[in-house]
């Protein structure tokens, strides 16, 4: 082996890093060569140095205390997870008059989306109460023409010109069921009947909650309470936003879907709070 | 389904106590190894802890426990990559190296051995940060912590080649920065 060879692998020798076969070949070489021997010993010096001055550095203080902190809250996560999380809704612990509330609301969002997905949309409200029709719509003679189902008071239509009461009328599969009149002094539809019922059961389950969550907001932690208080006020916001759109146009599916889950997401984060505090405030 | 056909045999997870094992047989080199790569010891502090904590949280992941330095390693790598971008460089060399075990300078009566080791250690330093940041690593986990190339190949997840490759290359680098004070100052004893 010459030199070259040798101090090309002598780090690797060092480390212990090099075959039998190799390593006997350069120990031989560096016994016959002092120059090879000379940095052998500088750089044996370099590790020696190295390791000296990682043995020297020493942990800090009070590290583990706030590690094993850590790890407590790891564990509280994941029991938290585990004991719950999406099925926190049905824990054993968790009082009932407020589950089944929350059951109800969404039987009664269940049943209101099944109605306006059995139910076409239907343009000829709103065209009606918006006021005139384009003349277009009532100068086409083949389009058909449905008077308002006699019996309900159409107040709104009497000030319109008779070709104004052509109402373009989808096929609808409840024929019992009455086209509300285009007037705001109208009975409620049966469509505002359920919204206003699921929404009072909505507004009374929140309520509840919302004592429930206020009470035991101080348990959480500052950035969770922070992000929640956030969070609610944007499913604030969006309620009064939709609610806006569902009084103009009561029976837009949309906006009554919007409405209903903007809810249904704030009691089940209230819920969420109530659930997440309860294990710590015990 | 039934049960008993699913596998059971799952080892248990490691727990606390487990880790405050873990920590104080690797805890000190897991420092050691984020100071030298953050350049900070305050920030290499959080970063110990965080490591801890993260893999308390990913403990699933560990397949061989014989393995469990490797494994916080690797977490370790990660979580300083995570601050990469803001620590690219060390911007501060200060107590890198553990301040409190510096000569201290009191009435000019510092001995000359401590001295020159003080100013061993500044050279290394800042030699150390001048490294890049994959030689770095390499080069402290041989060096200061005596991983085997295969080892080091493991934490970093580079191949065994390139192992070799960085830890040659930072070890040229190194060695042209302390070599003149090893030959001035120990004459190469």
């Amino acid at each position: 082996m010459d030199c070259e060879r040798c101090l090309e692998q002598l780090d690797a020798y060092l480390d212990g890093e090099l075959d039998v076969l190799e390593a006997s070949m350069l120990a031989a070489h560096l016994r016959q060569c002092p120059n090879c021997q000379a940095e052998c010993r500088a750089r044996e010096w370099e590790n020696r140095l190295y390791r000296d001055m990682a043995a020297g550095v020493s942990l800090p203080e009070g590290l583990w205390p706030r590690i094993a902190a850590g790890l407590a809250a790891v564990d509280e996560r994941e029991q938290r997870r585990s004991g719950g999380g999406r099925t926190n809704w049905f824990r054993p612990e968790l009082s009932g008059w407020w589950r089944l509330g929350l059951a109800l609301g969404c039987l009664l969002v269940l049943a209101v989306g099944l109605w306006f997905w059995l139910r076409p949309a239907v343009p000829a409200e709103p065209l009606l109460a918006q006021g005139p029709t384009p003349p277009s719509l009532s100068d086409t003679g083949d389009l058909p023409r449905t008077l308002p189902p006699a019996g309900t008071p159409s107040a709104g239509s009497e000030t319109l010109a008779p070709a104004d009461t052509v109402i373009i009328e989808p096929p609808r599969r409840r024929t019992g069921m009455t086209s509300p009149p285009p007037v705001r002094e109208r009975p409620p539809s049966e469509a505002e009947q359920i919204l206003s019922q699921v929404e009072q059961t909505y507004l009374v389950v929140i309520e509840r909650l919302q004592s429930q969550a206020r009470l035991r907001r101080m348990k959480l932690d500052p950035a969770t309470r922070t992000a929640i208080d956030r969070t609610l006020a944007g499913l604030d916001a969006q309620i009064a936003q939709t609610r806006e759109v569902v009084r103009q146009s009561s029976t837009d599916p949309a906006a009554l879907h919007f409405l209903l889950t903007a809810y249904r997401k704030k009691a089940e984060l209230l819920s969420e709070i109530i659930v997440m505090t309860e294990g710590g405030g015990s | 389904m039934d049960d008993a056909s699913l596998p059971t045999e799952l080892p248990p997870l490691p727990d606390a106590e487990t880790f405050r094992h873990w920590f104080d047989r690797y805890a000190r080199s897991v420092f050691n190894f984020l100071c030298a790569l953050v350049g900070r010891r305050e920030l290499a502090e959080e970063l110990t802890q965080e490591t801890f904590v993260r893999a308390y949280e990913q403990r699933a992941t560990l397949r061989d426990r014989a393995r469990v330095a490797a494994w916080l390693f690797g977490i370790a790598r990660n979580v300083s990559r995570e601050h990469v971008r803001e620590y690219a460089r060390w911007d501060a060399l200060d107590d890198t190296f553990d301040g409190e075990r510096q000569p201290e300078p009191t009435n000019g009566q510092t001995p000359d051995a401590q001295l020159l080791a003080a100013e061993l250690h500044f050279i290394v330093r800042a030699a150390l940060a001048k490294l890049e940041p994959d030689k770095r690593m390499v080069f402290v986990l041989r060096t200061f912590e005596q991983y085997s190339y295969e080892d080091i190949a493991a934490i970093t997840g580079f191949s065994v080649g390139k192992v070799k490759t960085d830890l040659h290359r930072a070890r040229l680098e190194m060695r042209r920065h302390v070599r003149p004070y090893l030959l001035a100052g120990h004459g190469g004893n």
